[in-house]
Formats: structure tokens, sequence, C-alpha cells
């Protein structure tokens, strides 16, 4: 046995002793996380093929969910949430050059519907986002509960609930940052009720923030295209026979496929 | 902790009185009672430090400068490092030589240490508390006649938890090392008076492992809580070694070792080795009866 081959030896030794608890104790776990994978599959490779008498009720889909998100000002209040996590994050200071692991856990009480933002827990309800991280910084996947958040968009009264299942909110962040935000997060999974001025809105249930805009998955017959609207009013269509670019209503033409 | 570390270090600190110590030993030595049992290295009277070895016959006690060692029962000792009490360091070991035959012995030894710095700060809230085990396994074989070969395998452990306020942090915090050691000694009983003994030793691994609980809060609305464990090899040191030459006299009841080694010096009571190598000394002095 060499050298290498002995502390090697003493290392599994070592971390042997560390689960018969003779180092420190167990860590508290975070949960299990979502499984968000069908989802991101579905935004990467698009399993319906785009046919041009698509365009229309696409087109009028993508409209109506980047309107409601923008009304809700949800990814404000996301944004706000992952920025904490990141500032979690650097406000650590540390240089790991080993093993770790852990989470962090941000609870973060919405700001209520009155005219100024009241920390009222009780009254205004609360996001709490997990975030799972290493050595080499906060995972890819975090995710969230919501615990009846109320807060204002403009002059809306906006209440988020939880609709059922594991989570909430799921975010799995994409490879590059997205325009000048520092959160690199792209794609939203969404569990929630929503409700605005007391009516439930019936919301979108995940989204990709992407360099150029926002995308939409769009569902016909169980099969899935991907849809963004650019500031020209141009409909960006990805499917599983191509990527599309729609000038107006009916004259679809093929483009690069990267979003 | 292990016995030569605690010789090692202390030897270190007082190596510029080592004359004025052996004074005050023999003349010690001088002084105590005569009758009690011989301790000449013999087929049945052998170092005890390092090896599988135990206080045989009818001697029950061993009282150095560093340690205070007791025969609870035939081949079982326990036994505790009485100089870091003053510092309110609560320790205790049991050595027990399981097996003596003609040839082999075979022993296992554990340790406990424990600190609590809440006694020498009582208004602590949550004061850290250093917490010491360690577990050895040894071996001791007669290859020849007046050589004797021991090999030991020790594992230690130091937990320290406390709990941190600072500012907006708090929370709980732990930090865990382990250590993973082999060591080695060579004894030639040159005389009954005289044995050399050389030891060995070679740090297979070395961890550190951390673990918090940490929560602060930016603003009113927010709480933001860290969960996390970390565990580090780069105290690892590769190749660490020592080596150590001792010559041990034996007279009656009393006891003396002295030598010097060079290597990463193993540091005493937490038991670890450091990076740097060099020379120091090693020196013990005890009497059993």
């Amino acid at each position: 046995m060499n050298a290498h081959d002995s502390s090697a030896c003493g290392l599994v030794l070592l971390a042997a002793g560390h689960l018969f608890g003779c180092g420190t104790r167990s860590l508290e776990s975070p949960g299990d996380p979502p499984n968000v994978d069908r989802i991101r599959q579905l935004y990467e490779i698009p399993n319906a093929p785009f046919q041009e008498e698509d365009l229309a009720g696409a087109s009028l889909f993508a409209e109506a969910a980047g309107a409601a998100l923008g009304r809700l000002a949800l990814e404000a209040e996301l944004d706000a949430l992952l920025d904490t996590v990141a500032a979690a994050e650097l406000d650590s200071e540390v240089e790991i050059p080993f093993e770790a692991g852990g989470f962090i856990r941000v609870t973060r009480i919405c700001a209520g519907w009155g005219a100024t933002p009241t920390p009222d827990r009780e009254q205004n309800g609360a996001l709490l986002a997990i975030a799972p991280f290493t050595q080499g910084g906060i995972d890819e996947l975090i995710w969230a509960d919501v615990e009846r958040c109320r807060y204002r968009a403009g002059e809306a009264r906006v209440e988020l609930t939880p609709s059922g299942g594991d989570f909430g909110i799921a975010i799995l962040s994409g490879d590059e940052p997205v325009g000048e935000s520092v959160s690199p997060f792209s794609l939203f999974v969404l569990r929630l009720g929503v409700e605005v001025d007391g009516v439930a809105l019936d919301f979108v249930d995940d989204f990709r923030v992407v360099p150029s805009g926002v995308e939409f998955r769009f569902e016909r017959g169980g099969r899935s295209l991907v849809v963004r609207t650019d500031s020209q009013g141009d409909v960006h269509v990805r499917a599983a026979n191509g990527a599309f670019l729609c000038e107006g209503m009916g004259s679809c033409r093929e483009e690069a496929s990267a979003p | 902790m292990r016995p030569t570390a605690a010789r090692r270090g202390t030897a270190r600190r007082a190596s510029s009185g080592v004359a004025s110590l052996l004074v005050v030993t023999l003349a010690g030595a001088s002084v105590l009672p005569a009758g009690v049992a011989h301790a000449y290295h013999d087929a049945h009277e052998h170092i005890q430090d390092d090896t599988a070895w135990t206080l045989e016959g009818d001697k029950s006690w061993r009282l150095g400068f560093f340690r205070l060692d007791y025969t609870l029962f035939d081949r079982v000792t326990v036994g505790t490092y009485h100089w870091i009490w003053l510092f309110r360091v609560a320790n205790l070991n049991l050595k027990w030589r399981l097996y003596g035959g003609d040839r082999w012995q075979w022993a296992v030894r554990g340790g406990f240490f424990r600190l609590d710095t809440a006694v020498f700060d009582p208004d602590a809230e949550s004061a850290p508390i250093f917490t010491l085990g360690s577990f050895e396994l040894s071996s001791s074989v007669a290859l020849f006649p007046r050589h004797q070969l021991s090999q030991s395998f020790v594992y230690t452990a130091v937990n320290a938890k406390g709990r941190l306020e600072d500012g907006e942090l708090s929370g709980l915090a732990e930090v865990g090392a382990t250590n993973l050691q082999y060591v080695a000694a060579y004894e030639i009983r040159v005389s009954r008076q005289l044995a050399l003994v050389f030891t060995g030793r070679y740090l297979l691994a070395q961890l550190l492992s951390g673990q918090s609980d940490l929560a602060y809060y930016p603003d009113d609305f927010t709480t933001v809580e860290v969960v996390g464990s970390a565990l580090a090899d780069e105290v690892d040191f590769r190749n660490a070694f020592s080596v150590t030459g001792a010559l041990a006299w034996s007279w009656e009841s009393f006891n003396l070792r002295l030598g010097m080694g060079y290597g990463n010096f193993n540091v005493p009571g937490i038991n670890f080795t450091l990076e740097q190598r060099g020379f120091f000394p090693e020196l013990d002095m005890y009497w059993t009866f």
C-alpha cells in the first residue's frame, strides 16, 4: 500500500467515524426537491409540431400569460426572493475549497395589501424558499412553499395560495445570467392558486425567462409548444418540427432555434 | 490524547529546565519507600507507552509527570492526565490488555476529554464545549529475546460546539476533527535498567468538519437561515510522520525516558499533527509501585 492508498483508506475510516457520530451531528433535511425534469425537457425540446393554424391560439396564450405575469408583478416578487438567496450565498464570505453542503432557507414575509408594507406574517403570509448548496455554490434547483401570500401589484390586491402538491414554486437555474438581473434562474414552475382583487385567475403553470424575453409552454392535445412574443409583437415558436418566427398572423418562417 | 504526544509537548515547553527537573526527580526517587516492587526491564516488566503492555504483577500504580494510572483488575488500567485538570479538562482513559500470550499481547484503549469553557466565563450564555474521544488498538510481539515490536492504530475525534451571537447573525456552530495514526515502537532491552526505544508515527488521515445552523435578518421581512456542513482534508498532510529515538531507564520504581524526535510534531492534548517538520525532544518520568 503506498502513501496515497493509505491516506485514502484513512479517509474512509474517518468518514465512517463521522457516520457513527464521532464527528458532528447529522444535518436537518431540507426535504425532497420537486421533480421538474419533464417540464425542463419540454422547454428544451418541445414535443408538439407547429402548424400555422396553431398560431392564433399560441399567440393569444402568450400575450395573455405575459399580461397576467406583468399584472401580478410576480416576477418582481420572485426576483426579490432569489436576490435574497444570492445575497446569502455572497454574504457567507467563505471561499470553500473543500466538500460542503447544506441549504439556505429564506422566509420572506409578504408586503400585504395595506398602503405601507407591513412585516406581519400572520396577516400577510410568506414565501418560504429552500436553496440547497454545495461547495460549488447554490444548486440549480430551489423551491418555495407559499403561505397565503398577500401583496399589492399596483392597485390590485394579489393573493397567492398553495394549489396542492409538494411545492408552490420551483425555480431551475439556467446557464446564463438573464438580462440585467444578477439572478441566473430561468425556469419557473408554479403550483399556485392566484386571486386578484378576490377573483381567481387562471394563471400559467410554468414559464421560462430567457435573454430575449419570457417563454410560455402552450399545450395542445397533451403536447407542448414553446411560445414567446417580442417587443415588436412578433411571435416566436419552438416546436418539434423546428423554430418559427411569425410576423403578423399567418406569415411564419423558420428561424434559428436558440431562444 | 496520546501519551507520547503529551510528553513531547510538555517536554518542548520544559526543555530548558530539563536539568533541574532531573535533579528534583532523582531527589524524589531517593525518598521513595524502600521495598517497592522492582521495575527493571525483564520478561515481565515492559514499557507501557505505545505498546500493548499494562502494569504487571503486584504493581498497581504509575505516577508520573503527566499521567496517573491505576490497575483496576489484572490487565486493566484506568488513568488520567493529571496536570490538565488544572485547566478544568476532565479526562479519563481505560486500557485493557485483552490478550496476553507468550509472544503476543493485544490491547485496546479508550480515552475521553471534556472541557466546558463556561467554567472560565460563567456569564456566557452558551460557551463552547470541547469533547475529545480516542480509541487505540495495540499489539506487541516478542520478535527475539530482548526485542519487542509494538504497533498501534490510534483514532481521535474532537468536537467543539457553541452558540454564535454576532450582531444580526446568531445560531449554533459545531466543529469536529478526526485523526487516524499508525504508531510502531521497537524496544531493545540492553540491560535490566536500560532499553532503547525507536518509535515511528505515520498520519493516515486527518480531517476537519464543521456544521452550522445560523440565521440572520437582512430586513424586517426576511429571515435567512443557513444550515450547512463542511468537510476538509486540507489538514490531511500527505506523508506526515515522526520518528523518535529514546533511552528508557528503569530502576526499582523510578523510570526515566529521554530522547529526540524528528518529523511532523503531534500536538499534545488534541493529538493532531502539524504541517511543519522539525526536531523535538522527548521526556518522561514516572514511578511504579
